[in-house]
């Protein structure tokens, strides 16, 4: 099927909906199409569109819960994704990283995932980051971030992330899995007002060695595509409105195929945010 | 004999002695140290555990934390 695009008629979804404020600049044609099941979406727009392009999305690990979420963010229209992965692509990943292919096989996660993901999505920028992030470049690019997803497949990072959202107050989201196990999360440093205080990383109790990982365990396949879901909705959901919503948790039960939805509660002495969270 | 207590674990209904608190649960039924709880939908710190003292019905759920992705 061939699309014409100059007789597209923008007019016949926009009319659903009610722009908050008035439009700087339409969607241009082929992006108007790109993205039109999504503006037919009862709370979408052309603003909210433009105002997803003007946002910036570090995923620090593109494997598999990096895959699916930058996909789906990718595909929304976030307007700059930067993906972070010093690993190289190996057969044994293929399974549930859904953005590589075999000829893949030695290159570097986040550079294979950025051309992948720019077949997908040409009106967007995406960036690798091919490097083991420090701490330092880590909190630097943190900084320069709308919203941070922790798609990691070890401790270290993880809780690196939490530290310098602690310390930069910023909103983070992050999951973790191994054989069935796996549970995704949204940390909110941010308190007061209205928003009871929510807990971190360290205050759910990820301030030891945890055990294997995949590599040790296995992992069950669907089940970090699943994570990787999530993350990206919950993306496009703080992306959107930036509601301050307070720490929680989406745990995996495998025996019900099924999520649960927990807050986390704020450790007191938690020597990440037990300092500042009474700020 | 001494008084027993109908709680919900993972789902599964369960009798457990009546002034069982989390930390008591936890070494009564997971294997592995590191665990985190929910009780009744609130995930409590783990220092907390030896101050909740388990109620008739309460819900928890008891989870592997993992560090994989």
């Amino acid at each position: 099927m061939v699309i014409n695009l100059t007789t597209l008629e923008k007019s016949s979804t926009s009319a659903n909906h009610s722009a908050p404020t008035a439009l700087q600049s339409p969607l241009p044609d082929q992006q108007f199409l790109y993205y039109s099941r999504q503006l037919l979406l009862p709370d979408w727009s052309e603003q909210r569109q433009l105002q997803l392009q003007q946002k910036k999305v570090l995923i620090v690990g593109m494997g598999g819960l990096g895959c699916p979420a930058a996909t789906y963010l990718a595909g929304a229209g976030v307007g700059w994704l930067l993906l972070a992965d010093g690993d190289k692509v190996e057969l044994s990943n293929l399974p549930r990283q859904t953005l590589f292919r075999v000829s893949d096989v030695g290159a570097n996660k986040a550079q294979a995932a950025a051309a992948t993901l720019q077949q997908l999505n040409p009106f967007i920028r995406i960036d690798a980051l091919p490097v083991i992030l420090d701490e330092a470049e880590l909190a630097r690019r943190i900084a320069w971030a709308d919203l941070v997803l922790d798609c990691s497949d070890n401790l270290a990072t993880k809780l690196a992330i939490n530290r310098i959202c602690q310390q930069q107050q910023r909103c983070w989201l992050g999951a973790s899995a191994s054989g069935y196990q796996g549970y995704s999360w949204l940390i909110n440093p941010a308190s007061g007002g209205c928003l009871a205080k929510g807990g971190c990383l360290e205050c759910l109790g990820h301030q030891q060695p945890l055990p294997g990982g995949c590599l040790q365990q296995g992992v069950y396949t669907p089940l970090v595509g699943q994570l990787g879901l999530q993350l990206a909705s919950m993306a496009l959901q703080q992306l959107a409105n930036g509601r301050r919503r307070r720490s929680f948790v989406h745990i995996y039960q495998h025996h019900q195929q099924q999520f649960s939805q927990c807050q986390l509660l704020a450790d007191p002495q938690c020597e990440c945010c037990g300092v500042t969270a009474d700020v | 004999m001494s008084e027993k207590i109908d709680i919900y674990l993972n789902g599964d209904r369960l009798q457990v002695a009546a002034g069982l608190d989390l930390q008591q649960l936890q070494q009564q039924f997971a294997t592995d140290q590191q665990v985190a709880i929910a009780l009744n939908t609130e995930i409590m710190p783990r220092r907390c555990w030896p101050e909740r003292v388990l109620q008739a019905r309460d819900q928890v759920l008891m989870f592997n934390l993992v560090a994989g992705g």
